[in-house]
């Protein structure tokens, strides 16, 4: 029976090499004669080719869940990386694989160049060679944009700015961007580089350059001691088992580090920590010593230092041409080495460059620095906050139609209100908690402790709390950096003496025990959500609130009572309120006039368009300065 | 340099004749090496594919839950159910075509209040009526009414206003396996609630897509 097996079984495959002849092919694959034998060195062409399929493989799975478009791109690769089984694995492998064909690409250039197996009568091949590297390294910018997050959409529109340099620069920019500005067609367009273009020429290119390897054989050093080999089975165990080692790296990898995808693109809200991929960083930082040449620093020294690539072995044929090459290649890896660790370390100075430098010339540079480190690290931070909130919105509100940006993000108070902070109040106001994390306000002038002028206001992190309420109400609080030691209000004459009324009545008049009630009480007309408990107890309020009618309202307003020219304490806090306050403070109802420096954000009501915020943008400040939507559930549980 | 060295001058290996290894300590060790390499490129070979496979294969996992907001919304015990028409909006025997309008999650959107499917309606007294999901049986068109019959006009199926197949005058076969896939209701204070569900076509018996 067995025989019978066999013998069939060798019938068949006699009748498939009749008609494919493929004994003869696998044989001429396997038994490749390796001059000198099998070698490690050898294995990164097979590692590169394992890497592209892997690379094809991968890429076709996340095909069949990615939607280009600005509206879905980014939805589409948080549902791969987050809800899809095994999604964030797949997207990884695809993702650091990328940056293996890089690496190894680079070696196996070295290899090439440092072995000389790039002359005669190997230049075709190698010219290929040089093709293929500039197809992977276009895959590696292309993909980079596909998950429109903040950090791709950002780093890729510097690249595609870079392409209006040249002569007809601007002809090639829109049609590489799909039009003037990044879009939908930007996606569709990089996504059809991406998946159709650049494989297909780069499987062509590879077929070509395997072909002509087979052509010229190994570029060997045979010498006595090392016999000849057959591919099969050393070089071939070589080759599968880096590959198999690379493709476990990069799981461990994905496993210890998932890919990352930032908050979605926000075509008008600026990344500060803008990087491209690794591999290209030292093109950016080229970019950086180049000051205003960008046209030397994008075109003409990354154009000549290709030149030089393709020109390899026409010099070699020169005498020593060979060593100029070895020693040219070398210095262009370690200069690009070199600005990829400066790169690195400049976005890193804060830390790695604690000390102030001895010498006062280097001081400015040290701060310059210091203070961009600072600032890519705390966008990296925002970014990372942003993505973990529109995460919460996600599960909490679903991603609708038109996307996580215009539909989740732009309406979100948590991310909106915190920006526009940034924007439209620091620049007086901090927002720092207890520990001192937050928003910081402004610097403090130099010589300000000598001649103290008005130059910011409060810290708003818990605006019209209780507690917030009982520092301001408190003698050494309301003078404090926190409330008014930075505003006219808190600077005294010099007899020690304040010109506020406000701050010489908390000074000397309030009674201490009176002011858990009248914090209380003032807390309670703002119905902060995160209140909502305390505020229930309704007889310290009420007890406050006649406090309040003793102590404040000769000045201030208070539902019936009457006051003079201090804001008007009816629904302190409140959305209402707030929203009044920050659209005028100088009007009747608050300062009367007599505002310190606030300016008026939005004092035409009935012509939103001539105000320095609009009606969304004061509803997005007052929503995340009351911490309205911080706590998804809780406000669901209210509303209901 | 021995760059000259060509593939077809040399013929001194060949591993089809094992017999030119030296010893059979040798052949073992080349053994472990054609099987290490053979398991490792099987390795190699599909462990990428099988990756994509699994994440391939997710939509085999079943539904997915709604987000947090609608998920607690839906506590109140009618959950399958979705108002779809007025009892005072229909008049008796004549079948209305309404959309049945739920909460949609299409992969990673979610869309409240969205049309995810019709129904026809008929009402035959004035506390009852007959609802027929419009996806015609036999291959998943939606069929029409034309006041007397449901027509499908994709193959022609038919149906009577009860949901039955229908024989046509020339005695040509209707393709529909089964009769007209009929929904559960409630009637509420006048509103027609429906059990939406929809089924799989060219079969006999009639099976809810889960």
């Amino acid at each position: 029976m067995n025989e019978r097996i066999k013998q069939l079984g060798a019938s068949l495959c006699d009748w498939f090499d009749d008609r494919t002849g493929y004994r003869d092919l696998t044989h001429e694959a396997l038994y490749e004669n390796i001059p000198g034998g099998s070698r490690w060195i050898y294995v990164t062409g097979s590692m590169l080719v394992f890497a592209f399929v892997t690379q094809a493989v991968t890429g076709i799975f996340l095909w069949m869940y990615y939607s280009p478009g600005s509206q879905n791109a980014w939805e589409s690769v948080y549902y791969i990386t987050n809800i899809v089984k095994g999604g964030w694995l797949l997207r990884g492998v695809h993702h650091y694989m990328a940056q293996m064909m890089i690496v190894l690409l680079l070696l196996h250039l070295m290899q090439v160049v440092l072995c000389k197996a790039y002359t005669a009568p190997r230049e075709i091949n190698y010219w290929l060679g040089i093709v293929l590297m500039k197809i992977v390294l276009a895959l590696g910018l292309t993909g980079y944009l596909l998950p429109w997050d903040q950090k791709g959409y950002w780093a890729t529109k510097v690249a595609t700015e870079l392409m209006s340099l040249p002569p007809g620069g601007e002809l090639i920019q829109k049609v590489v961007v799909g039009g003037s500005e990044y879009g939908h067609s930007t996606l569709t367009r990089f996504f059809a580089m991406h998946a159709g273009v650049l494989p297909a020429l780069l499987i062509a290119v590879l077929a070509l350059h395997v072909a002509m390897f087979r052509k010229h054989g190994i570029t060997a050093h045979s010498s006595e001691k090392r016999p000849d080999e057959a591919f099969w089975p050393m070089q071939v165990f070589k080759d599968s088992f880096a590959c198999f080692a690379m493709l476990a790296f990069v799981i461990v990898l994905t496993c210890y580090r998932a890919a990352e995808l930032g908050p979605p693109a926000e075509p008008t809200e600026s990344y500060g920590a803008a990087r491209p991929e690794w591999y290209f960083l030292f093109l950016f930082q080229l970019l950086k010593h180049c000051g205003t040449h960008e046209f030397v620093g994008a075109i003409v020294i990354p154009g000549a230092a290709m030149g030089f690539l393709f020109a390899l072995p026409l010099i070699a044929k020169v005498k020593y041409g060979h060593i100029v090459n070895c020693t040219v290649i070398l210095v262009l890896v370690i200069g690009a080495g070199y600005l990829t660790y400066e790169a690195i370390d400049h976005d890193n100075y804060a830390e790695r460059h604690s000390d102030k430098p001895t010498d006062p010339a280097a001081v400015d540079l040290w701060k310059e620095r210091t203070k961009a480190a600072n600032a890519f690290h705390e966008a990296q931070e925002t970014a990372l906050r942003e993505y973990e909130r529109t995460q919460e919105l996600i599960d909490f509100y679903g991603i609708p139609k038109e996307g996580a940006a215009v539909g989740l993000v732009r309406i979100d108070p948590e991310i909106q209100g915190r920006r526009l902070f940034k924007r439209k109040c620091a620049s007086c106001h901090s927002y720092l908690d207890k520990e001192g994390h937050g928003i910081a306000g402004p610097e403090l002038p130099e010589g300000w402790e000598s001649n103290k002028t008005a130059f910011g206001g409060p810290n708003l992190h818990g605006f019209a709390s209780r507690e917030w309420i009982e520092g301001l109400l408190s003698p050494a609080g309301i003078v404090s950096s926190d409330y008014f030691e930075f505003t006219a209000h808190g600077i005294p004459d010099a007899d020690g003496a304040y010109s506020s009324d406000m701050v010489t009545f908390v000074r000397d008049d309030l009674v201490k025990a009176d002011v858990p009630a009248i914090a209380a009480a003032l807390s309670a007309e703002a119905g902060l959500l995160s209140q909502r408990e305390q505020d229930k107890n309704t007889a310290l309020i009420e007890e406050g609130r006649a406090k309040i009618a003793d102590n404040c309202t000769d000045c201030h307003t208070f539902h019936e009572a009457e006051g003079g020219a201090a804001p008007d304490l009816t629904g302190y806090g409140s959305a209402a309120w707030l929203a009044a306050f920050i659209a005028n403070p100088d009007h009747d109802r608050f300062y009367m006039g007599n505002n310190d420096r606030m300016p008026a954000f939005a004092e035409d009501e009935a012509d939103p368009a001539k105000n320095l915020l609009t009606p969304h943008d004061i509803d997005m400040l007052v929503r995340w300065l009351r911490g309205d939507d911080a706590d998804l559930h809780l406000k669901l549980n209210t509303t209901k | 340099m021995s760059d000259d060295l060509r593939r077809d001058d040399v013929a001194n290996v060949d591993g089809s004749d094992e017999s030119s290894e030296p010893s059979s300590q040798g052949n073992t060790r080349r053994g472990f090496f054609e099987i290490a390499s053979i398991v490792l490129g099987a390795i190699v070979g599909v462990g990428p594919a099988l990756i994509g496979l699994v994440a391939f294969l997710d939509p085999l996992r079943g539904r997915r839950t709604k987000p947090k907001l609608y998920e607690e919304g839906a506590g109140n015990g009618t959950s399958s159910l979705v108002r779809v028409a007025s009892m005072e909006a229909l008049s008796l025997g004549e079948p209305q075509r309404f959309l049945v309008i739920d909460d949609q999650i299409d992969a990673w959107n979610f869309t409240p209040d969205e049309p995810v499917g019709a129904v026809y309606i008929e009402k035959l007294t004035p506390s009852t009526v007959r609802v027929f999901n419009t996806t015609c049986p036999h291959a998943g068109c939606s069929v029409e009414c034309n006041g007397t019959a449901y027509e499908c006009p994709c193959h022609s199926s038919s149906f009577n206003l009860n949901g039955t197949k229908s024989v046509s005058g020339s005695g040509r076969a209707n393709p529909s396996p089964r009769d007209m896939d009929a929904l559960d209701y409630e009637v509420r204070d006048g509103e027609i609630w429906v059990d939406f569900k929809n089924f799989y076509t060219g079969r006999d018996e009639k099976k809810a897509k889960a």
